[in-house]
């Protein structure tokens, strides 16, 4: 069998099923949040009527928001229009209010029941997880970045530059990351940006550190010292044959950070200090809800479950991955 | 002959705490264009340090502290970085001891042989690919079109030393330095990888430097040798006059230890007593500890190289006896 070096290392993965199991969750969240508004959406994909072809769903999401002119204001899963409907498997929006049913149960019409505004969880659940998960990768791919170019300086350098960046990274690792947040978000205002920007800030020196362990490993393996030997420049040595090698730690190591991103986001929503209404956030929905707790359990139960979800999935993610790499099933033997 | 490779008065220490270690003192030899020089002697004596030194490739915290290594009368230890990027690989090149850990595990072995093709040939990618090729095939890889996509996991100890070689030997370079490199495989490859340098070296005409702790390897192949010791030169000539009377007691210690195939009488003889780590100028000869014809005055003054015969220096005041 052909397989390189991600080759084994998938091979290795795959042989746990529960990470199997994490990373299908995983994917399933990330393809449900890239396509929300094509599953929970008021507006149908099409609408036949009088002999003329509509697609409002796609023509809201095309434009951006525009109605076609002859159906403005009409409230299509409403009115009872003559004609061919089709909509998505959740006919609501995360903002629609109905009045009517006010925090209702779990029922075949609102499959996750409905909150205090009467707004369907289920459509709210499919876009808050849209807030999760971009926080999640946007901060993670802003820190991840910044910890592999200080890392790799520091580790591949040595010296007086690790030393500086070693004792900067301490002092930041000293920081209690997550009320330095809250002070920033405070002085800032909270916003999703915000979120993001100062998460990806304060969590580089994680990724730095082990980027930097992993390189002043690598340096003094000889395959290093084999491409100084053969005339390559220090840049591509670092980033074309350490770094590679440094990545899948930095994987596992970010599959983490995912979830405890995802988390602080909940937590920050919870506290207030997250997103903004009307966008749902899971932390957002939760905190919410903490009013009917008595006598709406599904309002706590699902955003609080979902949250556990989709941290568990990423941490046993992470776990296999961190296994997949244990040196022996990479050293070819 | 002419002197492609001049090394004068090279000296090399580690920083360790307070007291340095003097790894390599004063060390000077002559590469001859297409011979073979042997550099010969115990673990830790500092042959490694020697060959990266002439790379400028000195581990950290190594600081190359005198000498001049002089290629085609140009002073490597001079150049700056892309000077000296251009001399390796390209006029100089180098395999290593441990063919396990001297390929990159993430890349397939043709993407790592291209890239020091193209390093330093102008080559489009199609025809480094074909050169590639042709290198494996030169280095005895067996099916080398269908291994080129391999990657280094999938490969026994003695063939990644075949591409180490491949890679090497990329841009024809007019000197190889060979630190051990069978000392890691299996004796029969020994002998195979070893018969394919020589031939390859004669091909080319190619310089080498050969580094080894066997003495018996060198014994037919180099045209020179340099008995290491702890740091310094202990003897250094012609192979065939070293190996007709050596002058030092360490070389005939060494010559001891060499099994011989067939000669049930001897037993593998070693020399009593370890390399010293050295973190002071010696006031005396450094083998004395381990000396089986020392004498006082061995510890009384440093010893220097002496002129022994016609191109032979011995470290040795007792050389005459
Ligand atoms: N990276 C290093 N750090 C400190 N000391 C070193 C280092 N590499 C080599 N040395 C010192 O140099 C001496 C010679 O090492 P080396 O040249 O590797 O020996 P060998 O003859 O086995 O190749 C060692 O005994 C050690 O004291
Ligand atoms: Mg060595």
């Amino acid at each position: 069998m052909k397989a390189g070096y991600w080759g084994v290392l998938w091979r290795e993965f795959s042989k746990n099923r529960l990470a199997l199991a994490g990373l299908v969750i995983v994917i399933s969240l990330i393809l449900l949040a890239l396509c929300a508004p094509l599953i929970a959406n008021n507006k149908p994909y099409i609408y036949i009527t009088e002999g003329k072809v509509y697609l409002p769903l796609f023509y809201d999401i095309i434009t951006n928001g525009k109605e076609y002119a002859e159906l403005k204001g009409t409230d299509l899963s409403k009115e009872k229009f003559t004609g061919f409907k089709l909509f998505p498997p959740v006919a609501y929006s995360y903002s629609e209010y109905d009045l009517d049913s006010i925090v209702v149960p779990p029922s075949r019409k609102h499959l996750m029941g409905t909150d205090e505004q009467g707004r369907d969880l289920l459509a709210r659940m499919i876009y808050g997880s849209r807030v999760s998960i971009f926080i999640g990768f946007i901060a993670v791919i802003i820190y991840v970045a910044i910890g592999i170019i200080i890392g790799s300086i520091a580790g591949y350098y040595g010296g007086w530059i690790d030393m500086v960046i070693s004792r900067i990274i301490e002092v930041i690792m000293c920081f209690p990351t997550f009320f330095l947040i809250l002070t920033i978000l405070a002085l800032w205002g909270p916003s999703l940006a915000s979120v993001m920007l100062v998460i990806g800030i304060t969590s580089w020196p994680g990724i730095a550190r082990i980027v930097r362990g992993e390189f002043l490993k690598l340096r003094e393996m000889d395959f290093v010292v084999a491409s100084q030997a053969v005339g390559a420049a220090d840049r591509w040595i670092i980033f074309r044959h350490i770094l590679p090698n440094a990545l899948a730690p930095v994987l596992v190591s970010a599959t983490f950070g995912i979830a405890s991103t995802i988390l602080i986001e909940s937590s920050l929503s919870f506290l207030g200090f997250g997103v903004q209404p009307p966008t749902p956030s899971w932390g957002d929905i939760l905190s919410q809800s903490r009013d009917f707790m008595d006598f709406a359990w599904w309002l706590t139960f699902i955003p609080g479950f979902a949250i556990f979800i989709t941290i568990t999935a990423y941490n046993l993610v992470g776990d296999a991955l961190q296994d997949a790499m244990n040196p022996k099933s990479l050293s070819g033997k | 002959m002419t002197a492609i490779l001049d090394v004068q008065n090279l000296g090399v220490r580690f920083p360790s705490g307070g007291r340095d270690i003097l790894a390599v003192r004063d060390v000077s030899f002559t590469l001859y264009k297409g011979s073979t020089l042997g550099f010969v002697g115990e673990s830790g004596c500092g042959k490694s340090v020697t060959a990266y030194a002439i790379l400028k490739l000195v581990p950290q915290p190594g600081i190359i502290d005198s000498g001049r290594i002089l290629y085609q009368g140009r002073d490597i230890l001079r150049m700056d970085d892309d000077e000296i990027r251009k001399v390796r690989g390209k006029e100089i090149a180098m395999i290593f001891q441990e063919p396990m850990i001297s390929l990159n595990p993430v890349f397939s072995i043709g993407y790592q042989i291209s890239e020091s093709i193209m390093l330093h040939l102008r080559m489009s990618k199609r025809e480094a690919r074909e050169y590639s090729i042709e290198l494996l095939k030169s280095v005895g890889i067996p099916d080398p079109g269908k291994r080129y996509n391999s990657y280094p996991h999938e490969f026994s100890g003695g063939m990644r030393q075949r591409v180490m070689i491949a890679i090497a030997l990329s841009a024809s370079p007019s000197i190889l330095i060979a630190d051990e490199p069978t000392t890691a495989l299996d004796v029969t490859i020994q002998a195979q990888i070893l018969e394919m340098l020589l031939k390859i070296q004669e091909e080319r005409q190619m310089s080498l430097l050969l580094i080894t702790h066997d003495l018996g390897i060198v014994a037919n192949i180099a045209d020179e040798i340099a008995i290491m010791y702890a740091g310094e030169i202990a003897e250094y000539g012609r192979s065939i006059d070293i190996f007709k009377k050596p002058g030092h007691p360490y070389t005939r210690g060494l010559f001891k230890a060499i099994p011989r195939i067939g000669d049930p009488r001897s037993e593998l003889a070693t020399i009593p007593g370890m390399v010293p780590s050295i973190t002071s100028p010696p006031t005396g000869c450094v083998f004395y500890p381990r000396c089986p014809i020392r004498i006082k005055k061995c510890i009384q003054a440093p010893v220097p190289l002496l002129h022994f015969a016609n191109k032979r220096l011995v470290r040795c005041i007792r050389y005459k006896d």
